[in-house]
């Protein structure tokens, strides 16, 4: 279909434009030259990505194999050993005293042989009788 | 389609194909010549294929404005991306050669200044249906839109041309 409704003056000022525009037109073989790929770089260019991704799986593969995983810390012993920053501040005079149970006769300040030591033989219970 | 047919097929369309890569380009040759080259290069390699849906000539063109497009959009990304102060020299307006104005007639020389005040869609009616002599059809393939839409974008670019030329000829 064609909407040629009293268009002829525009038609032919396009007509004008279309021969001017003509002349100008690069040669049709110069530019499909151009279009063209050199010979054997199309084939270059898919073979230089396929070395390259080798040889990137190769380091990979170089690098996972070269580490040595160690012994995975068991999550239970972690939080054992764990201290806390401010655990100091719990460490009061005299807390080996509160840790300790205390024994009959042993001095509660001096270690338990020179505690009893100190503390000497029994005085003899004399009898009544 | 075989490659020398193909290559037959462009060579025949080539004057036609340059004057709509021009239009698709806003009369920049340089950059007309290089959507030109970047288009064949795509259909001789088989990136665009012609499936035989549409006449040659339609697939072809739909093909050069596709790429021209890709060009723009991929110029636009360019000049996001560089400096800012260079972002707004990046899309230079092309300087048309003194001797090739000089070698125009005038009336040319207003249609292309008028042209190029109109809206992309307009100007690319125009020129499928006057400068290519396609039908609105066959138009409405190349720009992807209904015949109906063609229709009214071709009507209306038409009043506003030749008031554009009235008022440039006063």
């Amino acid at each position: 279909m064609r909407d040629s409704d009293d268009e002829s003056d525009l038609r032919t000022a396009f007509a004008a434009l279309r021969r001017e525009d003509a002349t100008e037109a690069p040669a049709f073989e110069a530019l499909l030259a151009r279009a063209r790929p050199p010979g054997g770089r199309r084939g270059l260019l898919p073979l230089l990505g396929g070395l390259t991704a080798v040889s990137v799986v190769a380091v990979v593969l170089a690098v996972m194999a070269g580490r040595r995983p160690g012994p995975a810390p068991s999550p239970a012993a972690s939080i054992e050993q764990w201290i806390a920053p401010t655990d100091f501040l719990l460490r009061t005079p005299g807390y080996e005293i509160l840790q300790t149970t205390p024994r009959i006769g042993a001095s509660p300040v001096l270690p338990p042989a020179e505690g009893a030591a100190l503390s000497g033989p029994r005085p003899k219970r004399r009898s009544m009788s | 389609m075989s490659r020398a047919r193909l290559e037959a097929e462009l060579a025949e369309l080539h004057g036609a194909s340059f004057g709509w890569a021009l239009a698709c380009c806003r009369t920049d040759r340089g950059e007309a010549e290089e959507v030109l080259q970047a288009t064949y290069l795509k259909v001789l390699d088989g990136r665009a294929r012609f499936d035989g849906g549409s006449e040659f000539k339609t697939w072809l063109f739909a093909v050069i404005r596709r790429t021209a497009a890709e060009r723009r959009r991929r110029s636009w990304m360019r000049a996001l991306a560089l400096d800012r102060w260079r972002a707004g020299h990046a899309e230079p307006t092309p300087v048309p050669d003194p001797e090739r104005l000089a070698s125009r007639s005038e009336a040319a020389r207003r249609l292309r200044v008028s042209l190029r005040a109109l809206p992309a869609r307009q100007r690319e009616l125009l020129h499928l249906v006057l400068y290519q002599e396609l039908s609105l059809e066959e138009a409405a393939q190349v720009v992807g839109i209904s015949v109906g839409s063609v229709r009214t974008h071709y009507h209306r670019a038409k009043i506003r041309l030749r008031r554009m030329l009235g008022e440039g000829g006063r």
